[in-house]
């Protein structure tokens, strides 16, 4: 199903971000915008000191506690890391997100930052890299600064991922199951799907793991990256069905659409596996 | 009141002037009190009695408000026609624009469609007024039902690209336009990008709604890929309620940030009040479509059914599944829930996964054990089984379904499966019992012959001829023509063979070849024909008839059973050049029928009996030269053991002539002088040296030896090393297999080589190399009658590496589902990983099996009986340990290293219960065995005793 894009479609005013406070007040701000333990302080313009003089800027400190939000525009980068990241190139990703997090961090607790859905790219930034020891800490961090009811869940699908990678199944599956129990968004569950996938396999329950995993290409063909991934573990899961003919129509189909993807570079192998059953199985000449 | 002064400088009589100014004024007050028709009809009557056209300028105004009051009074094509002269009078007036917007609006509403097209035209270029222009034109076009008129006018509209609702509302129709005009693609592209625009979609549900219609006009059409992609941009009932709110909240934040603006002076009231206007209006419409979607009731699920079923048509079954079961799991109470466990369990039973069509069809009687499938699944449940070659399952589900669904539409169909399982079970009492029970409760019923038939059958089963007799001919008569005639003709002779009435047997056999000639049972026919002749001794006819029933058979229980009969009877006429041909005919006729082996033994047999032998070899060398590189003709190995049984036999001298013979048998007989002797034998051939069998193998298989491939020269190879067998010669049988272990790699070899030279090198220790052999056994011949060679050696590489659990999964694969030539091993070895995991009492209960089967007496006997030690050591029950050691070394000595272990075992536990005294005796017995000397455990022993101070 599609996912729910975050609705940005509010028509305000001229400046791109604004700080909103409890009490309805809006108070525009300027990149100035800097906190200090429990304020916020902007630069503000303020009427010459006396009639006729030139208007000044102060910076003005306001408490957080007062804050009902913030109204920031989404970083660029929201739209160019997915970008990177569904071509592969996770380091180049990762350059982009770093500085961004660094400047986000004061904010990142504040209801309006993008600092936990800048987090959840990074995560998944890392997991590519197959840096799945830093995957867990930073789920934490985004557990705590959640401003979707779906970031700590995402943010769970990716360390269930991380697990995965590592070999710890018997952590990752828990995980994914109760991801796919509670979460909504398709990405989410995609990632989940695909774990589940691969702990089932481990674990030689090869229908549960075929049906996990094509969970993703029936719902959630959009993320090529993970589509590969789903093709790959069910042809492998079919294959361990002894449904050959299967195997090979999801195989592929693999080829055809995640075409350079490093599962497709596992195709032939896997086909030539599916051969040498066919081979095996067909009666003697 | 300008009009009246107008009315007043023009050139008219002054009564009309004031006439026409009281008109006006009428009319006017009747525009503003909203009586437009009134309006409208004063300010006509005015303006026809302005008749000069100079007064006519100077009262545009009127003429504008003519057009406005039939407008407002919905007299559209009056106020058409009153804007249309307003226009051509007065083309430059101040209010001429909105005229003719007003113009074309009321055209448009008067439904003069061809009218209104132009002049709404005309407004395209302007930029406020494009995509109402854009808009109305269409809908004129859709009107006059000139379809590529109208999308042509709401592709303008989606130009350059959608961003504004009315695009979003046109975009909606324009979908619908492609569709219809089978230009699916352009309108999934349109959809895909009005989802991508959602934020300026104002009815998300008729979106959606829309988007269902296309997918089921796509599935219908069989384009299933498009289909699936119209249904996942279907929105969830969540995201449209999300998107409905947060599109109210951000229209109530854009009314407080203009309120903010007027505060701040930005903006003026006028603007503010109009945009709030528009914006409340718009948040007011959104809060009535979010009512309306609260009350809907979530359609994800019909979705994924259609997702489901679309997956199926596509023969895409394990997608279907997958929708399904996602079906299932998330929307377990939804009225999709019925029909999608039904599609799922016709799913697995099209997969052929008998076990999960069993539980999905036991699911859905439990969920749904009225619902509108119960009658077929309950009958699915119970043949799928059936047809899966579980009777007993069959019959336990059939049986299940006639109680709890008594008044199931099916129960013909039910009853007949129960009697069919117990039939296939060899249940006959309780199979008849069934089909009689269908006789009774349907006397009509659409399966009444089957039904009469299979219960003469299973009377025939029973031995109850006569009555089988009875019934049989009930269903002849009945049914002359029947589906099962000439069955039944057959299950009579049976019965009356049963009866010993032979000749009517043949008699009756005749005249069945006559009606049925031809039929595939004519083989059943002939081999019961011989067997009626067999019964009286006629072995002639006996034979031919066999013969002919084994040419003519359709299965191979009655080929085989015909072939090796007219075997006997050939051999009970001592016919052996007959045997020999028969055979032979049949090895030439089907070269690749397993009974091919067993027929080479025979003509085997009968060529020594001929005493031709070398006929026998040159027809198993035949049939070599077609198979020996085929590696899965697992016959191959077992012909080349007969040649190498016919090479090891010394072939018979030739005959000497009759009076030499007589003398030598006299001089033999009576001791006569050797001289006498000798002039007896002087002609006989002096005695032939030891017959060496191996140059004769060798000439036999150098025809083979030119053809073979690598799997052939192993084979060769194979053949060597069973004549060493049959000579005991021991070493270079081992030998010849270190060879192959070397010299072939696991690829070259056929899956019984695989076999045998696996074992080979476990037993030398090579696990590693052992391991390679019987992988690719698995692997590569999954149908091999040695394929548990492969497990049972894989489980005991597991075994030795300590991996039990891997080595019990193993065994059981070997030892209780392929149960094959390794039984007894992986039996044994799956006991053994039982008693390393700690499952003493069903370790204890296979090593119990293997030391009792008669079958399986020797040294697993041994090793079973030395386990149980074993066993009872590692729980502490030393006594019963020593008992079980006790009873390895006495009762199976000859099994020389067990009976070490057991000496060094027993001597262990008696030390551990501190019966020092009885563990040195044990252990000095076994030294005292001179053929213990040379095992480790005897070392063992001897250094236990130096320990204890007690060495001898």
């Amino acid at each position: 199903m599609r996912s729910l894009a975050l609705l940005l479609t509010l028509t305000l005013a001229a400046h791109a971000q604004s700080l909103v406070f409890k009490d309805g007040k809006v108070l525009a701000v300027g990149k100035d915008l800097r906190r200090q333990g429990d304020m916020l302080f902007t630069l503000v313009e303020l009427s010459g000191a006396a009639p006729g003089q030139p208007a000044r800027t102060g910076e003005v400190g306001y408490a957080v506690a007062q804050i009902a939000r913030l109204e920031l525009p989404p970083p660029a980068l929201l739209k160019t890391a997915p970008e990177l990241l569904a071509q592969g190139k996770a380091a180049e990703a990762l350059a982009q997100l770093d500085p961004a997090l660094a400047n986000q961090v004061t904010f990142r607790d504040l209801p309006g930052s993008w600092w936990a859905e800048t987090a959840l790219l990074k995560l998944r930034a890392l997991n590519q890299l197959g840096r799945e020891a830093e995957v867990e800490p930073l789920a934490q961090q985004i557990s705590t600064c959640a401003v979707h009811p779906d970031q700590p869940r995402a943010a769970q699908a990716q360390v269930a991922l991380a697990l995965l990678r590592k070999g710890q199944t018997a952590r990752a599956l828990p995980i994914a199951v109760i991801v796919l129990k509670e979460s909504k968004e398709p990405a989410t569950r995609a990632v989940a799907s695909v774990v589940k996938g691969g702990c089932l396999m481990e674990k030689k329950d090869w229908e549960g793991a075929l049906l996990a995993y094509l969970k993703v290409p029936v719902f959630f063909p959009q993320d090529k990256l993970l589509l590969a991934q789903a093709l790959l573990g069910a042809g492998r899961a079919q294959f361990e069905l002894s449904d050959l003919e299967a195997a090979k129509g999801t195989l592929n189909e693999l080829k055809k659409v995640c075409a350079g993807s490093p599962e497709a570079e596992q195709v032939e192998a896997e086909l030539q596996k599916i051969q040498r059953r066919e081979k095996a199985l067909a009666e003697p000449k | 009141m300008w009009a009246c002064a107008v009315l007043a400088r023009a050139a008219l009589p002054d009564s009309l002037v004031i006439q026409l100014t009281e008109t006006y004024t009428t009319a006017m007050k009747a525009f503003e009190a909203g009586r437009w028709t009134e309006a409208a009809a004063g300010l006509s009557k005015l303006v026809a009695k302005v008749t000069d056209p100079a007064d006519q300028a100077k009262i545009g105004p009127v003429y504008y408000t003519v057009g406005a009051a039939h407008y407002n009074a919905k007299q559209y094509p009056q106020a058409a026609a009153a804007f249309q002269i307003f226009l051509t009078k007065f083309p430059d007036d101040p209010r001429a624009r909105q005229a003719r917007l007003a113009q074309a609006r009321a055209t448009y509403l008067a439904k003069q469609y061809e009218a209104a097209i132009p002049l709404f035209a005309a407004y395209e270029g302007v930029p406020a007024m494009r995509y109402q222009s854009l808009l109305v034109q269409a809908e004129c076009f859709k009107a006059l039902k000139k379809d590529t008129e109208q999308m042509a006018v709401l592709e303008r509209l989606m130009l350059p690209d959608i961003g504004a609702a009315q695009q979003a509302e046109g975009a909606l129709t324009l979908i619908e336009l492609y569709f219809h005009k089978d230009q699916t693609d352009k309108a999934l592209e349109l959809l895909n990008k009005l989802h991508a625009r959602i934020a300026v979609v104002d009815n998300v549900v008729a979106l959606n709604l829309l988007t269902v219609k296309l997918g089921d006009e796509l599935a219908e059409k069989k384009a299933y890929e498009q289909a699936l992609r119209a249904y996942r941009e279907v929105r969830t009932r969540e995201q449209v309620l999300d998107f409905q709110t947060n599109r109210i909240a951000a229209l109530e934040q854009r009314i407080q940030a203009n309120q903010r603006y007027l505060r701040s002076g930005r903006l003026d009231a006028v603007q503010v009040a109009s945009a709030n206007q528009e914006l409340e209006a718009a948040v007011e419409h959104a809060r009535k479509l979010l009512a309306v979607q609260e009350k809907m009731p979530d359609h994800l699920p019909g979705v994924v059914l259609r997702m489901g079923r679309v997956y199926y048509d596509w023969g895409r079954k394990w997608e279907a599944i997958s929708a399904f079961d996602s079906l299932l799991a998330e929307h377990p109470k939804t009225k999709e829930c019925e029909p999608a466990l039904y599609a799922m369990l016709v799913c697995y039973a099209d997969l052929n996964r008998v076990a999960r069509t069993q539980a999905m069809c036991e699911r859905y009687l439990k969920e749904f054990p009225k619902g509108p499938n119960a009658a077929g699944v309950g009958y699915l449940l119970g043949a799928v089984s059936l047809e899966a070659g579980e009777p007993k399952r069959a019959a336990t589900f059939f049986g299940r379904i006639l109680d709890e669904q008594p008044q199931s539409p099916l129960r013909e169909q039910l009853i007949l499966g129960l009697g069919n399982s117990y039939a296939m079970m060899g249940q006959h009492v309780e199979s008849r019992r069934e089909y009689r029970r269908y006789l009774r409760d349907f006397p009509k019923g659409q399966f009444l012959e089957d039904a009469l038939y299979r219960e003469a059958l299973a009377t025939v089963f029973l031995g109850e001829y006569e009555a089988a007799l009875k019934s049989l001919n009930a269903y002849v008569q009945k049914y002359p023509q029947g589906a099962y005639a000439a069955d039944a003709g057959y299950r009579l002779m049976v019965c009356k063979y049963a009866g010993s009435l032979y000749g009517e047997v043949v008699a009756d056999a005749q005249q069945w070849h006559k009606k049925f000639p031809n039929h595939q049972i004519a083989g059943e026919i002939f081999a019961v024909t011989a067997d009626a002749h067999a019964a009286e001794n006629k072995h002639a006819e006996a034979a031919a008839a066999y013969q002919q029933a084994f040419k003519r058979a359709s299965t191979d229980e009655v080929l085989n059973y015909a072939l090796f009969e007219a075997g006997k009877q050939l051999q009970k006429l001592g016919d052996w050049p007959a045997v020999a041909k028969m055979f032979e005919d049949f090895v030439r006729d089907n070269p690749n029928h397993a009974s091919v082996v067993a027929a080479m033994y025979w003509i085997s047999r009968a060529k020594q009996r001929e005493g031709k032998p070398e006929e026998a070899k040159a027809l198993i060398i035949t049939q070599l030269k077609r198979d020996l590189n085929e590696p899965k003709r697992e016959a191959v190995e077992q012909l080349l053991q007969q040649l190498a049984q016919l090479c090891a036999k010394r072939p018979r001298p030739p005959a000497l002539p009759a009076a030499d013979t007589n003398a030598v048998a006299a001089a033999a007989a009576t001791n006569a002088p050797a001289a006498a002797a000798t002039n007896a034998v002087a002609v006989a051939p002096p005695l032939p040296p030891p017959y060496d069998p191996f140059p004769e193998l060798k000439q036999q298989l150098e025809p083979l030896a030119d053809l073979a491939n690598a799997t052939g020269r192993a084979r060769l190879l194979y053949a060597e090393a069973e004549l060493c067998k049959l000579r005991r010669q021991n070493a270079d049988v081992q030998d010849i297999y270190d060879r192959l272990a070397k010299d072939f790699t696991p690829e070259q070899l056929s899956p019984v080589l695989l076999a045998l030279v696996g074992d080979h090198l476990l037993e030398k220790g090579d696990r590693v190399k052992a391991a390679k052999f019987f992988e690719d056994l698995r692997e590569d011949y999954p149908k091999s009658n040695y394929l548990d060679f492969a497990f049972n050696g894989l489980g005991e590489i597991a075994l030795a590496g300590g991996q039990a659990r891997k080595a019990l999964e193993l065994f059981t694969t070997a030892a209780d589902d392929l149960a094959a030539l390794k039984i007894k091993d992986a039996t044994l070895g799956k006991a053994r990983a039982l008693l390393e995991l700690g499952k003493y009492p069903e370790a204890k209960k296979l090593f119990a099996q293997v030391a009792s089967t008669r079958e399986w007496r020797g040294e697993s006997t041994a090793a079973a009986v030395f386990y149980l030690g074993e066993l009872e050591a590692k729980q502490g029950r030393y006594p019963e340990a020593i008992a079980h050691y006790q009873r390895v070394f006495v009762a199976y000595q000859k099994f020389l290293p067990w009976a070490a272990r057991a000496y060094v075992r027993g001597a262990d536990c008696f030390d551990k219960l501190g019966k020092r005294a009885e563990a040195i005796g044990h252990l000095r017995e076994m030294l005292r065995n001179a053929k213990l000397k040379d095992f480790p455990e005897t070392e063992q022993a001897r250094k236990l005793l130096d320990t204890w101070g007690a060495a001898s």
